[in-house]
């Protein structure tokens, strides 16, 4: 019995260590990305502000492939402005600017579709854990 | 009847085969960590096939379909925590079980090359992690894809097979979408053949403060045991897919650079914010010392405690990945690429 609580001591760690993770998520969603006036220090394409974004020749990362019409967003910025990195050394507000909030983990809503039935599936997976324990066949 | 059902079913099917002898301790959770990678890779293979019937590996809709999946599909929020969260214990077993071979010194000779096998299972391993980060499309993904490219640009020639110039006209999503879905995943199941093939050929190690040779039992005794430990990884990962989603943000918008990679890359993250070529040159070494451990560890010892430089080396590389990895976690970017 120990060493299963050992164990499962070990994954919550590296879970809780996820969480740690993602904490920093948490903190800078609070926050929002916004773009700014252009500067030699923009911290992800700096090197490639002559090429501009390494992505923008491809189909796949064109505005038209990722956005609906109505929903197009600058992929490019002009050539006075350009974005710079949410949370850090240059924030400045722009309601110009697509606004976006980074993704994080949630706490699954009791009314999600069919989450009596997960409830039901996942107690099974316990009851089969436990019958297996109890009774080990075979070990 | 029902025995001479199971004996004609054991005739058949050769079951009696699989009642070959292996060292008892293989019942135990460290020598089972492989055992329950496999089963959270189970998960992942199945839970992964029901997605496919949802997912648009389309640009402009692959987002779109997820959050439908989410929102709209019955149990579908349930479905996709499952493959979420069987990647992510998948990723906690099989870091524990590489720990444990290095303790117990389980790679040195003769089973050099399944070190190099289960070496090559884990970057594949890590590589499904990606892309399947990417394939949800969201700005995690955007942001991740953008860095791999810049890598694969950077790689010149070598790295153009990555790029979309490799195939003009055909979306990278959906090239990224059937590596993760057919090409790695066929490469992984054939490597976890050979690596259990490796294992079956030179026997499990023994113990390697054993002053004796190890007690046996059945392999068929072993499968019981992995069975439960199996059925506790797959209760461990409906517990989490219940209880916790996955984060799942909109489509990305183009530029920005606002998310952190997921817990298992923001060790990366971390050195990129010291020294941006470290994007380039970190994974090679990294690889590259985990191949040569084998070679380069010519020691016939395997107990731990007469093994000092290797618990260094193993404790010294565990606390720089810990810290890259809580660093990288509470910091934000400062550098420029």
């Amino acid at each position: 019995m120990r060493k299963y609580i050992f164990f499962i001591t070990i994954i919550f760690i590296f879970i809780a260590q996820n969480a740690i993770a993602h904490g920093g998520h948490k903190k800078e969603s609070t926050s929002i990305a916004e773009a700014e006036e252009k500067s030699s220090i923009d911290p992800m394409y700096a090197t490639q502000e002559e090429e501009s974004d390494p992505l923008e020749n491809s189909g796949l990362f064109s505005p038209s492939d990722l956005f609906m019409e109505s929903e197009i967003v600058p992929a490019e910025p002009n050539t006075k402005t350009d974005m710079k990195m949410e949370g850090s050394h240059n924030e400045h507000d722009d309601p110009n600017m697509p606004k976006v909030v980074s993704a994080k983990h949630k706490a699954v809503e009791t009314s999600a579709k069919g989450y009596g039935i997960a409830a039901g599936i996942t107690l099974f997976a316990g009851l089969v854990f436990a019958g297996l324990t109890f009774i080990r066949p075979g070990e | 009847m029902a025995n001479g059902l199971t004996k004609i079913l054991e005739d058949r099917l050769g079951i009696h085969l699989l009642e070959y002898d292996i060292p008892e301790h293989s019942n135990s959770i460290k020598y089972s960590l492989g055992g329950m990678t496999l089963s959270s890779f189970g998960v992942l293979v199945i839970s992964g096939i029901l997605l496919a019937q949802f997912f648009i590996p389309d640009p402009e809709r692959a987002n779109r379909s997820l959050h439908y999946l989410v929102d709209q599909v019955y149990l579908g929020w349930y479905l996709r925590g499952i493959h979420f969260w069987a990647g992510e214990v998948l990723t906690v077993t099989m870091i524990l079980h590489a720990i444990r071979v290095f303790f117990t010194a389980s790679y040195k000779n003769p089973r050099e090359i399944n070190w190099l096998i289960g070496i090559g299972i884990m970057m594949m391993m890590i590589t499904l992690l990606f892309t399947g980060t990417v394939l949800k499309w969201d700005q995690e993904a955007y942001e991740a894809l953008a860095h791999f490219l810049w890598v694969a640009e950077e790689m010149g020639p070598f790295g153009l097979p990555l790029t979309e110039a490799f195939a003009q006209g055909v979306p990278l999503l959906n090239r990224i979408y059937m590596a993760h879905i057919s090409l790695l995943p066929i490469i992984v199941i054939v490597m976890i053949g050979l690596h259990l093939f490796y294992i079956k050929y030179h026997k499990l190690s023994q113990l390697p403060d054993a002053t004796k040779p190890a007690k046996n039992i059945p392999f068929t005794q072993h499968m019981a045991y992995l069975r439960r430990a199996g059925s506790g990884i797959l209760l461990l990962i409906c517990l989490l897919a219940l209880t916790i989603a996955p984060p799942l943000g909109e489509e990305p918008v183009l530029g920005l650079e606002v998310t952190k990679p997921p817990w298992q890359f923001v060790w990366i993250y971390a050195l990129e914010n010291l020294w941006v070529p470290s994007l380039i040159v970190a994974p090679p070494i990294i690889i590259g010392f985990l191949l040569a451990i084998p070679i380069v560890d010519q020691n016939k010892e395997c107990y731990w405690k007469r093994r000092p430089l290797a618990i260094t080396v193993l404790a010294g590389f565990i606390l720089i990945f810990a810290a890259l990895i809580i660093w990288g976690s509470v910091t934000t970017m400062t550098h420029s690429m």
